[in-house]
């Protein structure tokens, strides 16, 4: 795997969970179950402002590689 | 993209510190206990007053509260202005464990004490007309209800919280603790109580697009 994909699916895997925690904050009725309890409305919100760092990092340098 | 790799590197060198920084005070371990701060009554715990967001529109107002007045006006025979003094003293006093749930995605479950704000109204005769109560604060922020669910729910302005004066990040002197609403509906800082019947009044995030009903069973987006 190159660099460029590598980090192209890095940023893919952190987009995602990035959506997947906004739903859990918003929507924590349905996320929750199933996630069969793991993603709770609280570990949502944590791991949802924790992510902005290697989210920012992984856009910046994908799109340094890219454009 | 070469010519540009050092300015990206230096972006995201920058971001990593500022993002560790984040970490470190977000999974910091929570403060000790206030002196004298209750954290569970009957089985139930609370949350600390410490774990409330500071989410103010334009940071936390000191209230120099011997000269504080709290003005009840509007749509009622009789205006009264009150010192905190006279609020906590002439008012029958309830306490109450209410979850305050943020638009963020956070909320917090503490214990409050205060005065049901329809008694502040009806000691001011509030007029039979009146179908809305504004809420304004110290800094500038308002917001509303319909005097109905202030009635209904008897919903406190609270000045104690877990047992303590209520600190100045939670809206010293009082706080509207308004109940299954959402967290933009808690006016902190409270110097202003006006019965209106101007139903369609919006507050300040309500001008911005949150819902005017505010209920926390449902989207905060809307009309």
């Amino acid at each position: 795997m190159t660099p460029r994909r590598a980090l192209a699916l890095a940023l893919l895997a952190v987009s995602l969970l990035l959506l997947l925690t906004g739903f859990g904050i918003t929507h924590h009725e349905i996320v929750g179950p199933l996630t069969l309890g793991l993603l709770d409305k609280a570990t949502a919100q944590l791991v949802h402002t924790l992510l902005w760092g290697p989210f920012a990092v992984l856009l910046l340098l994908h799109c340094g590689r890219n454009l | 993209m070469d010519r540009f790799s050092p300015l990206l590197i230096l972006a995201a060198i920058v971001i990593v510190g500022v993002w560790a920084w984040d970490v470190h005070t977000q999974l910091a371990p929570p403060p000790a206990n206030l002196s004298g701060e209750l954290r569970e009554i009957n089985g139930t715990p609370l949350d600390s007053v410490t774990a409330y967001r500071e989410n103010s529109i334009h940071g936390s107002p000191a209230v120099e509260i011997a000269a504080y007045q709290l003005a009840v006006g509007g749509d009622v025979a009789r205006p009264l202005n009150y010192s905190y003094g006279q609020v906590l003293g002439e008012f029958s006093h309830e306490s109450r464990v209410v979850t305050l749930s943020c638009v963020e995605g956070w909320d917090e479950t503490s214990l409050f004490e205060g005065v049901p704000v329809i008694d502040l109204l009806e000691a001011s005769n509030v007029s039979p007309d009146a179908t809305t109560v504004i809420f304004a604060a110290l800094d500038g922020y308002t917001t509303s209800l319909p005097l109905a669910v202030v009635r209904d729910c008897r919903l406190l302005l609270a000045y104690r919280v877990n047992n303590l004066t209520l600190p100045r990040s939670l809206g010293y002197p009082f706080i509207l603790v308004a109940e299954d609403r959402w967290g933009y509906k808690w006016c902190r800082w409270v110097t202003g109580i006006t019965a209106s019947t101007d139903s369609k009044y919006r507050g300040f995030w309500e001008s911005r697009g949150y819902t005017n009903d505010g209920a926390v069973n449902r989207s905060f987006f809307g009309p």
